[in-house]
């Protein structure tokens, strides 16, 4: 039986969605993460412990362990993960996403320089350092701008300027956001993640950041899956609520998009994704891109090496019902595979935005929003008790809303009118203490 | 192909009034109350004292026919790596000492649990 190794570090949400497509393909599955599983010794073969921080030692010991239970797919299950999960595919001789590429799709920077010198419609950017004089800086950059840093996720520290004292305020904020992330002294615990100093994937260097052109126009993100650089598109979602900042939290998804799927719409959507990710040379495996449609033309904020995050890939379901993790490891498994169709029906998704700082209590509301017409689950993600940090320093929804209906409008009506019946209690800190500015 | 034949397997067995799980069959399953004792024995012997260690806790809630019911408790509750442990840990555990086990099923509120997800929900 062939055996695939799911790269699932102790933090993602994909947990559930790929555990269970692993083993409902009766295949032979291993599990390795970056600690140690309290039943590993029960089932040696299925639980393994990998440094997901060190990609090459992470590598020889999946060597070590194949030689007695051969694998035959690797599948990081999201964007934490790709460097290693290519490492490892390099080393086991597996078709996959170089390492060097992999790389390139972690890091908005090189990202960036590998989009400009293959023609990729993206932003004009600069990168700068927390060190140079931020006045000084001001001066050089052209507004609106985005200043975003190497590699955090999810938007956090992503924040527009439209004038030199936003500008100043929002290096400010990202300045100790990344003090914070990357565990500096001094820095406070605000982002709401357990310990976010101790996430894997994050480099060490916290002194630079990327200045950018604001790009105008409407949202879309693209899923979509590469065998041998051939991008099949899986699905493109409309994010029909504005992102003009100045941060930029997500919230509803839908598919199939409204656009028009003649050239100038849909069609030069996926090319342009498609020549993105040959920019960054990724070749295999399953891709996220978030494109602007701008006056111009589509224009690629991002394209990683990973599936749709969060939960939002429930929304999704290939041929006679295949979830998204199911259809990636069956790629993994066997290059001849193709992606079976989506099946028709409008989906969508609404994640629901943490709206302000404070200590989570309880949501009312639940039943009633679950009962909108299309709704087809409510999931509250936020545990009681927890504090809430929103954008840009926090990096987490409160849940998520999915819909399924006969259009996408519908779609889009049943997640607003089921949101609206949400009620969430949280505790505000008294004024004095506020540090959560949702000003630029 | 295959679901062809599956699916006209199911529909000529539809059309016979045969139950579709034969009497031999579930004699051959042991009682509910064999099953609780057994795989609360692979919990007391096995996974308690290893999840223990982690600040967790695996319940038998129930069994009805073969079903089992479990819940995750400690740290497990709500653990974004509960899955895994259930699945590859527990669920593997339990089948390999207790052969005539069904459906082992996770009855955890895990949305209450303390530490649910707490990873940066990059969409
Ligand atoms: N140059 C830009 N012009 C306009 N909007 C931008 C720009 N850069 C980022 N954004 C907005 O900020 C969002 C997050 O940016 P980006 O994808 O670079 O960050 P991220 O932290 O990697 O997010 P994620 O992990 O969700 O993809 C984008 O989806 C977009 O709405």
């Amino acid at each position: 039986m062939p055996r695939v190794l799911l790269l699932l570090p102790t933090t993602t949400y994909r947990t559930e969605a790929f555990v269970a497509a692993a083993s409902g393909l009766g295949v032979d599955v291993t599990v390795a993460s970056e600690q140690p599983n309290a039943l590993a010794r029960l089932n040696p073969t299925a639980l393994l412990t990998l440094d997901f921080n060190d990609p090459q030692k992470a590598a020889q010991r999946v060597v070590e362990f194949s030689a007695t239970h051969p694998i035959d797919a690797v599948v990081p299950v999201d964007s934490q993960v790709v460097v290693v999960g290519a490492a490892i595919s390099a080393a086991l001789g597996l078709r996959h996403n170089s390492v060097t590429s992999a790389t390139a799709a972690q890091d908005k920077h090189h990202m960036r320089q590998q989009f400009k010198l293959a023609g990729v419609p993206s932003p004009k950017f600069t990168l700068c350092s927390l060190q140079e004089d931020r006045a000084a800086l001001g001066h050089r950059v052209d507004f609106p701008c985005v200043v975003k840093p190497l590699s955090l996720a999810a938007s956090q520290g992503v924040i527009r300027a439209d004038d030199q004292g936003q500008f100043i305020r929002a290096v400010n904020r990202l300045d100790a956001i990344l003090k914070r992330e990357h565990g500096m002294p001094g820095a406070t615990e605000t982002s709401g993640n357990a310990s976010a100093s101790s996430q894997v994937g994050l480099p060490t260097s916290s002194e630079e950041f990327l200045v950018e052109q604001f790009v105008d126009g409407p949202e879309v993100a693209l899923e979509g899956m590469l065998t041998r650089g051939e991008l099949s598109v899986l699905a493109l979602f409309d994010k029909p609520d504005p992102l003009d900042g100045p941060f930029f939290e997500e919230t509803i998804y839908v598919t199939p998009s409204r656009l028009p799927t003649e050239t100038r719409g849909q069609i030069q959507i996926a090319r342009c994704a498609e020549q993105a990710a040959r920019a960054l040379g990724l070749t295999e495996g399953p891709v996220h891109a978030e494109l602007r449609l701008a006056k111009d033309g589509p224009t690629v904020i991002e394209v990683n090496a990973r599936s749709i995050g969060g939960l939002c890939s429930r929304t999704l379901r290939f041929g006679t019902g295949m979830s998204l993790e199911e259809l990636i490891i069956r790629c993994a498994l066997d290059g001849e595979f193709e992606p079976p169709e989506r099946q028709c029906q409008a989906t969508g998704v609404m994640m629901i935005p943490t709206a302000c700082a404070g200590r989570f209590i309880e949501v009312h509301g639940l039943d009633e929003a679950r009962a909108v017409s299309g709704v087809e689950g409510v999931t509250i993600s936020a545990h009681p008790g927890q504090q809430l940090v929103p954008l840009p320093e926090g990096s987490r929804y409160l849940g998520f809303i999915f819909a399924q209906a006969d259009s996408p409008e519908s779609v889009e009506t049943a997640l607003r009118e089921s949101y609206a019946r949400l009620e969430f209690k949280i505790e505000t800190p008294p004024l004095s203490q506020t540090t959560f500015d949702r000003t630029p | 192909m295959i679901g062809k034949t599956i699916g006209a397997s199911i529909r000529a067995h539809l059309s016979t009034d045969d139950p579709a799980v034969s009497d031999a069959a579930w004699e051959s399953v042991p009682s509910s109350d064999e099953l609780r004792e057994q795989v609360q024995h692979v919990l007391d012997t096995d996974i308690n004292p290893s999840v223990a260690a982690h600040g967790g806790v695996v319940r038998l809630i129930d069994v009805k026919d073969n079903q089992v019911f479990i819940q995750m408790g400690g740290g497990y509750q709500g653990c974004g790596q509960a899955d895994v442990t259930l699945k590859f840990g527990v669920e593997n555990s339990i089948r390999a000492a207790v052969p005539g086990v069904g459906v082992i099923l996770d009855v955890t509120d895990h949305a209450s649990g303390r530490n649910p997800y707490f990873t940066p929900s990059t969409k």
